[in-house]
């Protein structure tokens, strides 16, 4: 039974910035890849972590650890074994702790995944996105679909086990075949995990400029249905558990580190523009790569926080636990606030349900497939 | 000084010909102001002149010009409103002078404005001194305009003076040619006073200060006063000149222009035209031409957000103190909420009243369709008057209705008249006549619903004419339509605010284009949206806004759960600021969408 209670976070994030290029649909707080600059950030996440750690009889012990970014496989193996040499240091991490690091597919080698797999590495995340080359380089992406083949054989060889593959769609110019096609092809690599992204415009991006000029034409809404239709269908055949509104895993290959967020429990973020949940207070740590060098030798990068309160946090509660296709209980809910879900929200919860959006199952309400679809506008009534 | 060494005059022409930099250089020639004090546009004092390059308000500015025959002048200028909106203004403003400048562009010649500019002067009778400016631009055609002006305006050119104001070329000739052609103000001193509202304005500590030009007689602080259209008695507080600050003075005396002020404070008793007289011995008859300027445009403004009802009535009211020519009553729509139904003189005044309320006083405004004032004939016999399309009795109680018509004259280049004369006739004009001015130019003459001309009439007249065209109206007579309310139906339920009027024989093709406006507008929704235009009960066009079928973000990357909830919540802000039709969120251009339908496409 996940809690909303928080205390010292089993969950960690760790943000490396740095990617080879930017790719055009991209808004990530990430900058061109040195591999100077990358060792001095290192050491300032070495710095953070003490920060966190200091004065706590002993070291947190964690469930999830997840190393996002950029790209941090672009990292050397050098660099690696230092990241995480930092981790163990820092923190209680064990065989039992899920240990996940992003990769960019043609970014990993032999080494690096040897690295990877003796510090504790078992799962790894690759950025696939599509799988027509055509398409990958018409967003920016500098690797191949030969490459994911690649680097899939490489990390089963090196004994990772337990793998996700990312995937856009609605690409600009992606055909409904050519999603399909990518989903039969991800299917035969037989990931462990694959969640399917919706492409986002975010403002800042290449394809956001583009669009602006009326020189980018983006799928309609209706074809971004039938996709997203396709893939829950496809991969719900394929015996992928769609979990939650983006992902779909294997049975028992629920990622813990997802499920942290959906649950609304704490975890550290670490590293520049990272995020973190520690004591009821959302964190942002500062973007930019040296002012969070800066400010971390000074003490700490945190650019801004927040704490929710009462209607607001149980919003935000509500919306969270909402995309996981279970949707949340009522028992857990209760414990948390002293009072049931309908206390606040019995209205909307009572329209959205005449409007078969909602429905409750064993006293846990959840999207209904008709609700899923249209999700933001039912979350938008608990903001 | 006796009104021999008075001149009253006003400098008139086109729209970019030079206006205002011409005042500017008499301003400073004259040293009626230091350089330090001078710049652009001088007498444009709002933003809003300042940037359209317009006069919105008549000013008064009196310079002092030690003449070439040694006598000092004192040469009051009269800046006058240049468009058509404000022509009743225009004609007040004029008859305070005995003379004009007209200004003509050396490159563009004369225009539309110019020839209906010099027609008021000369219809006032006034002494006119032509001026042609910019004659330093490389494609200057001083002689061919000169052979314009006698040509197509009717006036002698063999004394036009040849001037570039930018350049400060001329500015001196100007100046003499005031002096010397122009006519001393004629009237007596020795007579009951009679002076004209040239126009007014509020000023929070004096009230209602008037620009007054003394035709008869003297006035002076103290005096008791009558406006005599408005019959009412005032004390005169104070007197002054234009310098151009305000500078008070012991008395103002025949022939002279100035301001006066006398704790007015309904600028209703005020009105442009107006005569004033002294209360105990007033002259015998007011001055001719004095006219009740009535709105011709009206539009429903709605404050965007409904708590800024009480700021928007606010706003109307304080504006309404400089200027009596617009009115506003309360109204209310379904769509809308409260709002207010207000009238202009025209669209330029209506853009900038609306403009104004935006800026001055940081308003957002829905503005609907704009309107002219029909008249219902019903067949119980009597007759109703309707600016609002939503209030237009039922089909079955009208036996006709009428439209006012304007008077349109428009300048067009031989090349470029059968386009104008497709565009008249697809906004139902007809043809009066059409006169060749010269060689290359024809003035086109049509009547026209002034209804037709509120869409976007004059950016079609300029694109059709790659520019060139120009465009003047008189407002005339009512005259009976086949007209019919148009009714917008969203979702099944008929949105007032979206009601228009128009001419039968166009309901199906502009219902059809704006359904698929509106189509365009609305966003998608949780369930599928029609929209229909109707006639009375038949459906004339039909368009759906399909549901929309995904709404999802997919994700909330590394954790940052709070930038999840400010894009939600900005979402929501958004969908506050839509109205709501029904159970349909309807964004606010939906209501302005008449303006951007292209009948074209």
């Amino acid at each position: 039974m996940p809690t909303f209670q928080v205390g010292i976070p089993r969950a960690l994030y760790i943000h490396i910035p740095f990617c080879a290029t930017r790719c055009y649909y991209c808004d990530f707080n990430t900058y061109t890849f040195h591999k100077e600059l990358s060792k001095v950030y290192l050491s300032a996440l070495g710095k953070e972590m003490e920060w966190y750690v200091q004065g706590l009889s002993e070291k947190p012990t964690l469930d999830t650890i997840f190393i996002g970014g950029g790209t941090p496989s672009i990292l050397s193996a050098e660099s690696l074994a230092y990241l995480f040499n930092l981790l163990h240091h820092h923190f209680s991490v064990s065989n039992r702790t899920e240990l996940t690091v992003e990769c960019n597919p043609g970014t990993v080698d032999q080494e690096k995944l040897e690295v990877m797999r003796s510090a504790g590495v078992n799962r790894l995340s690759f950025g696939v996105q599509a799988m027509q080359d055509s398409l990958l380089e018409s967003i920016g992406r500098v690797h191949k679909s030969d490459d994911v083949r690649h680097s899939l054989d490489l990390a089963r060889q090196t004994g990772v086990q337990n793998i996700n593959l990312d995937l856009i769609f609605a690409l600009p110019g992606q055909t409904l075949e050519q999603w399909q096609q990518t989903l039969e092809t991800v299917i035969r690599l037989s990931p462990e995990h694959i969640s399917t992204y919706n492409l986002t415009l975010a403002h800042g991006t290449q394809f956001y400029d583009l669009w602006e000029n009326g020189n980018l034409k983006l799928a309609d809404n209706d074809l971004e249905a039938e996709m997203y239709q396709y893939a829950i269908t496809r991969l719900t055949d394929a015996d992928y558990q769609h979990y939650e509104i983006s992902n779909f895993s294997r049975p028992k290959y629920e990622p813990r580190h997802n499920l942290v967020y959906w649950n609304n429990q704490a975890y550290f973020g670490l590293g520049a523009g990272a995020c973190g949940y520690i004591d009821g207070y959302r964190y942002t740590n500062l973007r930019g790569v040296k002012e969070y060098i800066t400010e971390v030798r000074q003490g700490t990068p945190i650019s801004s926080q927040e704490k929710l309160v009462g209607r607001a946090r149980k919003a935000e509660t509500l919306m969270l636990g909402l995309r996981k296709l279970a949707g949340i209980s009522q028992e857990a809910y209760q414990q948390c606030f002293g009072e049931p879900i309908d206390a606040e929200f019995g209205a909307a919860v009572e329209q959205f349900k005449n409007q078969d959006l909602l429905q409750w199952t064993e006293n846990r309400l959840h999207l209904t497939p008709k609700g899923l679809m249209v999700a933001d506008q039912i979350f938008l009534e608990f903001t | 000084m006796t009104n021999q060494y008075i001149r009253n005059y006003c400098i008139l022409g086109h729209i970019d010909h030079g206006k205002s930099t011409l005042s500017d250089r008499l301003l400073e020639f004259t040293n009626t102001l230091s350089q330090r004090e001078m710049k652009e546009q001088v007498l444009d004092q709002m933003d809003l002149e300042r940037e359209r390059g317009i006069t919105i308000k008549a000013t008064v500015v009196r310079l002092e010009y030690l003449a070439k025959d040694n006598n000092t002048y004192e040469l009051n200028l009269i800046d006058t409103p240049g468009h058509v909106d404000f022509s009743y203004e225009v004609s007040r403003s004029l008859s305070a002078c005995e003379g004009a400048i007209l200004i003509v562009d050396a490159a563009q010649g004369v225009e539309a404005q110019t020839l209906a500019n010099a027609y008021l002067a000369v219809d006032q009778d006034l002494e006119i001194v032509a001026v042609i400016n910019k004659i330093d631009l490389p494609h200057a055609q001083p002689e061919q305009v000169k052979t314009q002006i006698e040509e197509i305006i009717g006036i002698p050119a063999d004394l036009a003076l040849a001037v570039s104001a930018k350049e400060g070329l001329g500015i001196q000739d100007v100046l003499e040619a005031i002096v010397e052609q122009i006519p001393a103000p004629a009237g007596q001193a020795v007579a009951p006073l009679k002076a004209l509202v040239i126009d007014s304005f509020y000023d929070s500590y004096r009230g209602v200060v008037l620009y007054v030009r003394i035709f008869d007689g003297e006035v002076k602080k103290g005096d008791q006063i009558c406006l005599m259209a408005a019959n009412c008695n005032y004390e005169v507080e104070e007197v002054g000149v234009f310098m151009p600050e305000m500078r008070c003075v012991d008395k103002l005396s025949t022939g002279s222009v100035g301001y006066l002020t006398a704790s007015i404070k309904e600028i209703n008793d005020a009105k442009i035209g107006d005569t004033i007289t002294h209360w105990d011995n007033p002259t015998l008859e007011p001055l001719p031409g004095y006219r009740d300027t009535k709105p011709v445009v009206f539009c429903g403004l709605y404050p965007a957000d409904t708590n800024d009802f009480t700021g928007l009535r606010d706003a109307l009211e304080k504006l309404k103190l400089n200027d009596a020519s617009f009115n506003f009553e309360p109204e209310s729509s379904i769509a809308l909420g409260y709002g207010f139904r207000c009238g202009f003189l025209g669209l330029l005044h209506m853009e900038i009243i609306q403009e104004r309320l935006e800026r001055e006083f940081d308003l957002t405004l829905i503005r609907t369709s704009p309107s002219v004032q029909y008249k219902v004939y019903k067949t119980d016999g009597s007759i109703v008057q309707i600016d609002n399309p939503a209030h237009i009795p039922p089909a079955d109680q009208i036996d006709r209705i009428e439209e006012p018509y304007i008077q349109a004259e428009i300048i067009v280049p031989s090349e470029f008249i059968g386009n104008i004369m497709d565009l008249c006739q697809k906004r139902r004009g007809a043809y009066v006549r059409m006169n060749h001015l010269d060689a290359t130019r024809a003035q086109l003459i049509y009547q026209l619903p002034l209804c037709e001309i509120l869409i976007d009439f004059y950016d079609k007249l300029k694109s059709l004419s790659r520019g060139y065209a120009s465009l003047e109206y008189e407002i005339g007579d009512y005259k009976s339509s086949k007209l019919a309310k148009l009714d917008i139906l969203i979702n099944e339920k008929p949105v007032d605010a979206l009601s228009t009027i128009l001419h039968r024989d166009m309901a199906y093709e502009r219902g059809r284009a704006l359904s698929r406006k509106l189509r365009e507008i609305i966003p998608r929704q949780m369930f599928p949206v029609p929209i229909q235009a109707a006639i009375g009960n038949k459906v004339i066009a039909r368009e759906t806004v399909r549901a929309f079928r995904k709404n999802v973000t997919a994700k909330c990357y590394g954790g940052d759960i709070t930038r999840k909830r400010k894009l939600l919540e900005k979402q929501k802000e958004g969908k506050k600021r839509m109205k709501q039709v029904g159970n349909v969120e309807v964004p606010q251009e939906a209501f302005m969408a008449i303006l951007s339908i292209d009948d074209d496409e």
